[in-house]
């Protein structure tokens, strides 16, 4: 009793546990859906990229989100995609997200992923697409009244002018940009904007407007004390252009300050480019060499082992060239003969290559013929027309108030059914089951035709019939053929013969009846399909047994002959 | 009385038919038989039957070509068929009898009953086998709708959607609103499963007509609003997204 209890104890728990869980599991379901939306984002993004989006993939994939949802799922890992540079698979993607947020006629995101795709194909070179796509992001962002998503997609508008080489619509849409910016106080990308107006102006030559933008955004990085020279460095350039090397200078080495305290190598090299560049330019000689050698130095902080790893390659060049010079000789004589044997060469590879596809092929495309086959012998035999006007005749015993009788055609054709499916899947089976299942349909078929035909089946004395085997069904289509058109249409009363006997290394099978003959017109379709897959089948045994093949009307049309010779030795 | 004739090339359905006929109701004659078309047109024109049940198959020909053979169909017409796919579903489109091997005493019954109630009418059912001659040579498939008062011809591409009202089914197009004495499973199994989704338990929606997908709805060219099914909204909706 005590132990019985200790038992019903653990079940009990076991119970719990189980609740317990499959609780937590529905609770962590209802979870996802109950997110909102900056909560989902958080429980979709992981620190590393990679990871992200296969957490992104497998969600589109496994989980039922309401398109608001999945149309995120898709905005997130275009915008993946599109920071790791894989612009085409980002556009797939968001080309998806923008569909379903079109549906949900999600302003905010629609303007986001118009954005998104705008970057993407501006990053493939399509800029006229690209600009397509930032103007609704544009528009979609004016109508919801984000300033800052204007200002962006403003940015990326002039951005895009810029290089379509309209450098006024360039200059607009920056101009528009730097008014919203200035409204929403947000420094930070207003002298970034500043810098751009200034750069496109410096393009068309308007170099004192250029000017005044750079100081602009100057003098805001000043302000916030941003780390970012690209406004100096732009400024100084115009007045060496401009002639004012001094001036330049003096700017450059406010850039070259800053630069040192970011540690940005690459542009200090530039800058010193620039500096040596203003110093020849300001007749300043002197001060050439040391800034050449502080270049120098710059350079070797960059590029130490990547320029070492150059020489290297520069004198293996070299080698190689001589090397080169001198096998050319040798190869202008044996060019020839190379030619010759590479053409050898490939030719034996293509043969090769085509032989071995085609062996393959060949293999694929006889496996295929086969079950094509074995369903095709499915079909014929079950012919479904046969199937219920068999029925019927059954049906029609009913009424003639003989339940035995009644009952022995109905299993009869029962068993006819069971044969079907056992054998269609065999390769062979012996002629005495095979002779089995065609008794069985011929009688099926007297029956539907009122005994309109005898029928005998002759096997000579030499025949083991319960050893030899065939394939299975194969002279059934032959039987039905005599029995539907040729003895079928007859008046009198028909016969149907089947002879087999043994002719030295064949059997022999004849399939006679006395019907109404071949009609060409009338039974062509059927009769040909039948005797189709029936050589089709004889082919892929690959003994030759289709050749002696022949099916020929008895003179006078006075039935016809099938005369089938199989090669069926152990 | 009733006078039936049967023309069947099988001797077993033709007697199967007269013995079940007779267990049914003494009010059925079969006044004549026939197995071929040149037996059916003598007999025909002696026998005068009010209703004749016609295999696909004849021993010289089919059907068809009798019907196209005889001046008048002055008889109300049932076919019989064991298995003809392309058959069935003509007879279907078409509005017109018909009956399946092996037969099914209710169906045999049901089916005499129907077409004894019908006021006789030959130009219907040679309307109705023209237009089943016509699907059979062009593209564009008309289907036949019986109503009380007269069939309607409806090319399948017009219909918008069709509306389950209980036993019947409501047959909207642009022009107009057809109710048919079949239900909406009747007309899913008929029309063509590559055009028309089921979205809901009361609606069968052809697709080349929809507008937009709302939430849980459908907008239709006619700004008629269908409803889509709660439970299969997921899978409707990704049927149709991925066309």
């Amino acid at each position: 009793m005590y132990f019985e209890f200790r038992n019903m104890k653990q079940t009990i728990v076991a119970l719990l546990l189980l609740i317990i869980v499959s609780f937590n599991c529905c609770n962590k379901n209802t979870q996802n859906n109950t997110f909102t939306d900056s909560e989902f984002l958080e429980y979709i993004s992981d620190t590393n990229l990679r990871p992200s989006l296969q957490k992104i993939d497998s969600l589109i994939k496994y989980e039922d989100y309401s398109d608001k949802r999945r149309a995120i799922l898709f905005h997130e890992k275009g915008r993946l995609l599109a920071t790791l540079e894989k612009d085409v698979e980002a556009i797939g993607s968001l080309n998806e997200a923008l569909y379903l947020f079109q549906k949900e006629s999600n302003k905010e995101y629609l303007a986001k992923t118009n954005m998104l795709l705008g970057d993407s194909y501006a990053m493939i070179s399509k800029q006229d697409t690209a600009a397509i796509y930032t103007n609704t992001a544009y528009n979609f962002f004016k109508e919801i009244g984000d300033k800052k998503g204007e200002a962006k997609t403003l940015n990326s508008l002039g951005h895009l002018s810029f290089l379509a080489g309209d450098y006024n619509a360039s200059i607009a849409h920056v101009k528009k940009a730097i008014d919203l910016q200035i409204a929403l106080n947000d420094k930070e990308t207003l002298s970034a904007s500043y810098n751009n107006l200034g750069f496109i102006l410096e393009q068309t030559e308007n170099y004192d407007e250029a000017i005044s933008y750079y100081e602009k955004a100057i003098e805001i990085n000043n302000k916030i004390d941003r780390l970012n020279t690209n406004a100096l460095r732009n400024l100084g350039y115009v007045h060496l252009i401009q002639d004012d090397p001094k001036k330049c200078i003096a700017i450059y080495q406010k850039a070259l300050k800053i630069e040192e305290r970011t540690e940005h190598y690459l542009i200090q090299q530039e800058i010193y480019e620039v500096l040596v560049e203003a110093a020849v330019k300001d007749e300043d000689f002197k001060s050439i060499p040391e800034l050449i050698r502080k270049k120098d130095s710059v350079t070797q902080l960059l590029t130490s082992y990547e320029s070492e790893e150059k020489m290297k390659l520069i004198n293996r060049k070299n080698e190689q060239f001589i090397e080169q010079e001198n096998l050319k000789k040798e190869l202008e004589l044996n060019k020839k003969n190379k030619i010759i044997l590479g053409a050898i060469l490939s030719f034996l590879l293509a043969l090769g290559l085509y032989v071995f596809q085609k062996n393959r092929n060949s293999r694929l495309e006889l496996k295929q013929q086969k079950l094509e086959l074995e369903q095709k012998i499915l079909r014929t035999q079950m012919n479904p027309h046969f199937v219920f006007n068999a029925l019927t005749a059954i049906q029609k015993t009913f009424f003639d108030e003989d339940p035995i009788k009644s009952s022995t055609y109905l299993t009869r054709f029962a068993k006819l059914v069971r044969q079907n499916f056992d054998v269609v899947n065999k390769k062979r089976i012996t002629l005495e089951e095979d002779l089995d299942i065609l008794k069985n349909y011929i009688e099926t078929q007297q029956l539907r035709f009122e005994n309109k035909f005898d029928y005998e089946i002759n096997i000579s004395d030499d025949i083991e019939v319960s050893i030899i085997k065939l394939p299975p069904m194969l002279l059934q289509p032959f039987i039905e053929n005599s029995i539907e058109h040729g003895l079928k249409p007859k008046n009198e009363k028909g016969l149907l013969q089947i002879n087999i006997t043994e002719q030295e290394k064949y059997t022999h099978i004849e399939i006679i009846d006395n019907g109404i003959g071949y009609n060409k017109e009338k039974v062509r379709d059927n009769r040909e399909h039948a005797i189709d897959i029936f050589l089709k089948r004889l082919k892929l045994r690959d003994l030759g047994e289709e050749k002696k093949f022949s099916i020929k009307a008895l003179d006078n049309n006075k039935g016809t002959k099938v005369s089938i010779f199989l090669d069926l030795r152990p | 009385m009733i006078k039936i004739a049967i023309i069947d090339d099988e001797i077993n359905v033709r007697e199967l038919i007269k013995k079940m006929l007779k267990l049914i109701s003494s009010t059925y004659v079969v006044v004549g038989e026939a197995a071929s078309i040149k037996s059916a047109k003598t007999m025909l024109t002696s026998c005068k039957p009010d209703v004749v049940f016609l295999d696909i198959e004849l021993e010289d020909g089919n059907s068809f070509d009798l019907l196209e053979q005889i001046p008048q169909i002055d008889f109300k017409l049932v076919f019989i068929t064991a298995f003809n796919e392309f058959a069935i579903r003509a007879f279907k489109y078409n509005a017109l009898d018909y009956i399946l091997k092996p037969i099914a005493p209710d169906e045999l019954k049901n089916t005499l009953e129907r077409v004894k109630s019908m006021v006789y009418v030959e130009k219907e059912t040679k309307t109705l086998l023209k237009n089943l001659k016509d699907n059979k040579a062009s593209t564009i498939q008309k289907i036949a709708l019986k109503t009380a008062k007269k069939v309607h011809f409806l090319e399948v591409d017009t219909i918008l959607y069709c509306q389950s009202d209980g036993s019947y089914t409501k047959i909207v197009t642009e022009d107009e609103t057809i109710l048919v004495s079949k239900n909406l499973k009747h007309y899913q199994e008929l029309l063509p499963e590559d055009i028309f989704i089921r979205t809901h338990q009361s609606y069968l929606v052809n697709k080349k007509h929809i507008l937009s997908l709302e939430n849980d709805s459908i907008l239709l060219k006619n700004n008629d609003v269908v409803a889509i099914s709660a439970r299969r909204k997921a899978e409707i909706k990704a049927t149709l997204l991925n066309e």
